[in-house]
């Protein structure tokens, strides 16, 4: 099984498809080849408005393992990254200090890859290429306003 | 889940003075406000955006910087725009609680509106 540091990246289909693009990139990694349009149908995205990161669950028809945390901390997260074939999709509110985003402030998803502090890095998926780096305390503040629900997803 | 409530500190921990239905032992975080003091802008648009848009992701709706609305009930009005700028909606979080003024059927409304009005602006042939 590949590092998650080399996800490969792919980008969303649309606006509200950011969901779905981290689900590629997941299941990708853990050995599934899923069309987006695909994913987005079985996630219930809809075209802009998006879908519900709790959506997410539905991956678990691919026989993988899935679980999805609130409010646990960093820690949780670095522990995910440094398991063997485990994927960590986060929720994040877009903020300046992320690369892209401007002042726009958005509910979204990303494919997070490693935690090495001062820095995280991720795939956004609304970037044309990643992964790309923030600065842990930006990236950790973005997700403390989604509640820090990540979904950790390993295989079988 | 996001819930407001108000609780008497003892020295060692924060007794809720009514019942919350929560399980044994879930975690939760604690924002602490005194009584008196307001909700900062930060803590107004948390709020609205959880009350609103709640765990949905790649909504193309940006919260911007909350107003601050004096008065009788001071509140804060948290603008969404669209990604083109145009204003969608403005909601209000009471500056004392952090209580947002949308109950569930108008939030089931809005976000039936927006659908709507999203659908209308990323239709996909």
């Amino acid at each position: 099984m590949p590092s998650p540091n080399l996800i490969s990246h792919v980008t969303q289909y649309a606006d509200g498809y950011c969901l779905a693009a981290c689900a590629e990139m997941a299941l990708v990694q853990l050995g599934f080849q899923v069309q987006q349009q695909q994913l987005a149908t079985l996630l219930g995205v809809r075209p802009g408005l998006g879908t519900r990161f709790s959506n997410i669950q539905a991956l678990a028809r691919y026989g993988i393992d899935l679980h999805i945390i609130s409010w646990q901390g960093a820690d949780s997260l670095k522990t995910a990254l440094e398991a063997p074939s485990c994927v960590v999709i986060t929720a994040i509110l877009t903020t300046p200090g992320l690369l892209g985003w401007g002042e726009l402030a958005t509910q979204h998803a990303v494919v997070l890859t490693e935690i090495t502090p001062p820095f995280a890095a991720y795939h956004d998926p609304a970037l044309p290429t990643g992964p790309v780096q923030a600065s842990l305390e930006e990236f950790l503040l973005a997700w403390s306003e989604m509640d820090e629900m990540a979904a950790i997803l390993r295989r079988t | 889940m996001t819930l407001t409530v108000d609780a008497v500190y003892d020295g060692k921990v924060f007794l809720p003075i009514e019942t919350i239905q929560l399980e044994p032992n879930t975690r939760v975080r604690l924002t602490i406000r005194s009584d008196g003091e307001f909700v900062t802008a930060t803590e107004a648009r948390r709020a609205a955006n959880r009350a609103f848009l709640g765990d949905f992701v790649g909504t193309a709706l940006s919260s911007a910087t909350p107003i601050w609305s004096d008065g009788p009930q001071p509140h804060w009005k948290v603008p969404y725009h669209f990604f083109d700028g145009t204003l969608f909606v403005t909601i209000s979080v009471d500056a004392r609680s952090a209580n947002v003024w949308l109950n569930a059927q108008e939030r089931d409304a809005l976000i039936t509106r927006l659908a709507a009005a999203l659908d209308a602006r990323y239709a996909i042939t």
